[in-house]
This record gives structure tokens, C-alpha cells and sequence, in this order.
């Protein structure tokens, strides 16, 4: 579904991603795993368009996003959830569901949409009519994920999403990312909470330093003595 | 007292519509428009043309509102798009800069064209007014504030029920979350612009009624920017009621103080208020 080829991403003159290739199929959890600075937002900017990488491929569905302005990517079936939210802070729960549902395939189904929504984060309902800005930290991620739901877009790439979050909430939240998933929604998982990640994901990458280090399955990589020592703070047996 | 009110509140009305046309463009890109005021008066003389075609000021503001957004989409494509993803700060210094040649273009035209003469539309019913409660309320000045409201309550309709409206809104928010969300955001920033622009066409013909001549368009940008800070930098909402919070406040001076000090002290207000609200009386960062 997403393949990414040998892409390289420069910050200015700086180098922040390096031959980077990885492959996300159809109804996968895939997750991205590293630390601090690794790269991983500029990873999902450059998918999202919001960055234009300096060389390599960026394949969705056969068509090439290198190029593409972000209104359109988003338009041919990817959505993100990204780092820190990225609310409409000045507009009400509702208005930012309804500015999910923008596309015009959206919005015509706005209304069952929301119902389902409202039927995953039920808080929502109840503060459909206040400011994003005035929500507690877990409401506002579970307004941007059903923000991001509102698109019904068949990829979904979530930056960071257990930021800031107490650890019963993220739980929470992990969960609800496997019922979307169950639902036939892929979903790419950038992440530094490894342990919950590599959980719920079926494969995994390790970005250190903007490479690709390790690749695998998830649950062999969590049960992998570096990464224990390098991200589950575990000393080397 | 009570005349010298309605005068404020009147001439309020009118900084108030100046400063929406400010505030939009401001508010969603953080452009700050300095040839708003030459074209608000380029307007005026397109009223004026139309007046002597036999076409009515009010009647003419449809006209003018298509002419202008038109004239709007032009002038965006033309000068004010190349810098649109700059930093803010940038975007302010690019955007006065290029505005400012943009006024000086506009208004050296003007007076090749129709010479530094002082105009007036002066349809039949100019010197009208009504008496209530011992208070004469010009016939001309309650049409202004009347089409004012009705803008108002158009203009909140607008950002409030339609999609295009919120996704306006969204876009002066965060522009890039608004691109996540589908929406065009250099289309938005276009529109947007061409609205501003027409909206011009409410003072243009309001002015036009008054006195206008081709290099009077900076004072009158001048009164809607001091309302669009007063408002708060961004809020398109609060700059109505900064409107006629200034308007009266200079009737009352003019009242107090006679007529000399009518300036003076709306700018005395202006930088108080700055000094104890820095965000301005309603504003807070973002509309």
C-alpha cells in the first residue's frame, strides 16, 4: 500500500533522513520506533507533503506522492493524527470533527461518520459544543484521532500520539488504534513508547539518527535483548 | 450629547467595516494590506462613474463588490501570493511593502485620472435626515450603519455555517492542520484576499457619500488599523465593537475637547489601551 524507497530528507542544509525504505501493507499496524530527534516527524511530513524530500520515492496505491501539495495526498487516502494534535483551538469539538469531513466523499457521509465517532469517544459527544483549546490533554488526542477518522481514508499515520498522556489513557488509546485497525484501517505508528507499540504493531522499523537500523516483526523485536537495552531501559542480561 | 453619540456611533460603523476588510486578510495570512484605504477610494470614484451613469451609491455596492473581488484575485495572483509561505514576520514586512507600492500605484492613478479635486456623490436624498428624540440622524449615515449590521450578520453566517467559512477559519488557526484536513490552503488564502477586497465596497460608497479625494485612502486605513490592534491582532470578531468603541470615543472628545482634539485623543486611547491590554481589548492570539 505505502512504500517509501531510498529516501533522503534534508532540513535546510541539514541531513535528517538518510536512504531511508520501508513498506507498510494493506491492513497492517507497522510501527516506527526511536528516540528523540531519530527523524520520525520528518518521516511523516514527508509522506504528508509537507516536506519535499530531496531524493527517493514515495509510493501510495501506485502513485507517486512525491510531489503532491498535502490537500491532495490527503485526498487519494491518507490521513494523519500528528504531533501534538494540531487542533482548531478557537473552534468547537463538532467544527473540528466537520473540518475532518472536509473532502467532498466525506462529507456526504459527515452525519454517519460522527455517529460512529461519537460511538468510539462518547466524551466527545458530550463536549461536542466547546473549544478544542478547553478540553483535557487525552480528549484533545481523541479529537485528533477522530478528527482524522471524519476523512474515512483507508491509511492512517499517527505521530506520536502517547505524548503527554497519563499511561491509563494511552492504554486506552492503544486499544481503540486495534479496533480501528480491525475495522480495515492500516495504520503507521511513529512512536517513543516502544513497549505498548510493539504490542498492538505486526512489524516494526528502528529509525536511530534518520536510518533504518532494524526491521521485523514486532513481537520478535520486543523480546530482542538491544532493543530492550536501547529503548526499554533494561540492562543486558 | 446625544447628537454628538450617534455621530460616534455612525462613523464607528464605518471604521468598523475599514477594519473587518483589515482583519480578514490580516487574521487569515497575516498580510497587512496598506492600500486598503486607496481601495476603498478607488471604489469611491468607480461609485462615482456609476453615479453619473444614473446608477444609485447603494445600488451600486453589488457592482462594486464583484469589480472588487475580481480586482482582488488579480492583485493576490499578481503580487501578494510569491510570499505566502515566509515566516510570520516576513510575511508582515513583504506584505506592507509590496501593499505600499501598491497605494502609492493606486492613488498617483487616481489623480492622473481624476485629478487631486475633492468629490462628493450627491444623490437627492444627501442632506435628509430623520428627527428622533431631538437627535437628527442623517438619512445616509443609518443606511451606512444598517448595511454595517447586515454585513456583520452575513459575514458570521458566513464563517459559521458554511464550509468554505470554516474552513477560512481553520486556515488562519493552523494552516498546515487545515492542509491535513483536505483543504486548498493557497485557494483559501486567494478567496480570502478577493473577500477582503470587496469588502471594500461597503466604506467605498459610504466615503463616497461624504468627500473623498485620490490620496485620502492611508487616513482612512490608518482609522480601521488602529481599530483591527484595539480589537486584538487576528480576532475578525471583536473588530466591529472596536469600531464603535472608537467612534464614540472621538464624538465624545470632539464633544469635550472640541473638534482639534478629535484625533489626538483617539490615539491617546489607542496607545493606553495598548499599554494595559496587549492583546488588545478582545484579542488574544488567533481568530
Amino acid at each position: 500500500m505505502l512504500s517509501v524507497e531510498g529516501l533522503n530528507v534534508h532540513y535546510e542544509d541539514l541531513q535528517v533522513l538518510w536512504d531511508v525504505s520501508f513498506e507498510v501493507n494493506d491492513r497492517e499496524i507497522v510501527a516506527l520506533i526511536g528516540s528523540n530527534g531519530a527523524g520520525k516527524t520528518t518521516l511523516l511530513r514527508a509522506i504528508t507533503g509537507l516536506l519535499k524530500p530531496t531524493s527517493g520515492y514515495i509510493h501510495y496505491d501506485g502513485i507517486t506522492l512525491n510531489n503532491k501539495r498535502p490537500h491532495k495526498i490527503v485526498g487519494l487516502g491518507i490521513s494523519m493524527v500528528p504531533e501534538g494534535r494540531r487542533l482548531f483551538p478557537k473552534m468547537t469539538v463538532l467544527e473540528n470533527l466537520e473540518m475532518g469531513a472536509f473532502l467532498k466523499d466525506a462529507r456526504q457521509e459527515k452525519q454517519e461518520t460522527l455517529k460512529l465517532v461519537y460511538e468510539i469517544f462518547p466524551v466527545l459527544k458530550e463536549r461536542s459544543q466547546q473549544l478544542a483549546e478547553s478540553l483535557s490533554g487525552g480528549e484533545q488526542q481523541m479529537l485528533a484521532i477522530g478528527r482524522a477518522l471524519m476523512a474515512k481514508n483507508s491509511f492512517l499515520l499517527l505521530d506520536e500520539m502517547s505524548l503527554g498522556l497519563a499511561p491509563l489513557l494511552v492504554e486506552n488509546i492503544f486499544e481503540i488504534v486495534v479496533q480501528i485497525n480491525n475495522a480495515g484501517i492500516t495504520i503507521f505508528i511513529v512512536e517513543q513508547n516502544v513497549p505498548m507499540t510493539l504490542r498492538v504493531s505486526n512489524r516494526a522499523y528502528v529509525l536511530e539518527s534518520g536510518h533504518i537500523v532494524r526491521q521485523g516483526d514486532a513481537k520478535m523485536l520486543l523480546n530482542d535483548s538491544n532493543i530492550k537495552e536501547a529503548y526499554l531501559g533494561m540492562s543486558p542480561v | 450629547m446625544g447628537q454628538t453619540l450617534i455621530y460616534g456611533i455612525l462613523n464607528g460603523a464605518l471604521y468598523g467595516i475599514i477594519a473587518l476588510g483589515i482583519a480578514l486578510v490580516f487574521g487569515v495570512m497575516r498580510y497587512l494590506n496598506i492600500a486598503h484605504g486607496s481601495l476603498i477610494i478607488l471604489g469611491a470614484y468607480g461609485s462615482l462613474i456609476l453615479f453619473r451613469l444614473g446608477i444609485d451609491p447603494f445600488a451600486s455596492i453589488p457592482v462594486l463588490m464583484i469589480i472588487l473581488f475580481l480586482i482582488g484575485t488579480i492583485l493576490f495572483k499578481s503580487f501578494f501570493s510569491h510570499f505566502i509561505g515566509f515566516s510570520e514576520g516576513n510575511k508582515i514586512k513583504n506584505s506592507l511593502l509590496i501593499a505600499f507600492g501598491l497605494m502609492l500605484v493606486i492613488d498617483n492613478l487616481a489623480t492622473l485620472i481624476w485629478t487631486g479635486d475633492e468629490r462628493c456623490i450627491t444623490p437627492s436624498y444627501s442632506g435628509i435626515s430623520f428627527e428622533v428624540f431631538n437627535v437628527r440622524i442623517p438619512v445616509i449615515g443609518l443606511a451606512g450603519g444598517l448595511l454595517a449590521l447586515i454585513l456583520i450578520f452575513i459575514l458570521h453566517l458566513f464563517f459559521t455555517l458554511t464550509y468554505f467559512g470554516k474552513s477560512v477559519r481553520a486556515v488562519s488557526q493552523d494552516h498546515e492542520a487545515a492542509s491535513l484536513m483536505g483543504v486548498d490552503i493557497n485557494l483559501t488564502y486567494l478567496i480570502s484576499f478577493a473577500i477582503s477586497v470587496s469588502l471594500a465596497s461597503i466604506p467605498s460608497v459610504l466615503i463616497g457619500l461624504q468627500a473623498f479625494s485620490p490620496t485620502v485612502g492611508i487616513r482612512w486605513f490608518n482609522k480601521g488599523v488602529i481599530v483591527v490592534m484595539l480589537a486584538g491582532l487576528g480576532n475578525i470578531y471583536g473588530v466591529f465593537t472596536a469600531g464603535l468603541f472608537l467612534g464614540i470615543l472621538e464624538a465624545i472628545s470632539v464633544y469635550f475637547f472640541g473638534a482639534p482634539y478629535r484625533e489626538v485623543t483617539g490615539l491617546a486611547v489607542f496607545v493606553l489601551v495598548l499599554i494595559l491590554f496587549p492583546q488588545g481589548l478582545f484579542g488574544r492570539k488567533g481568530g
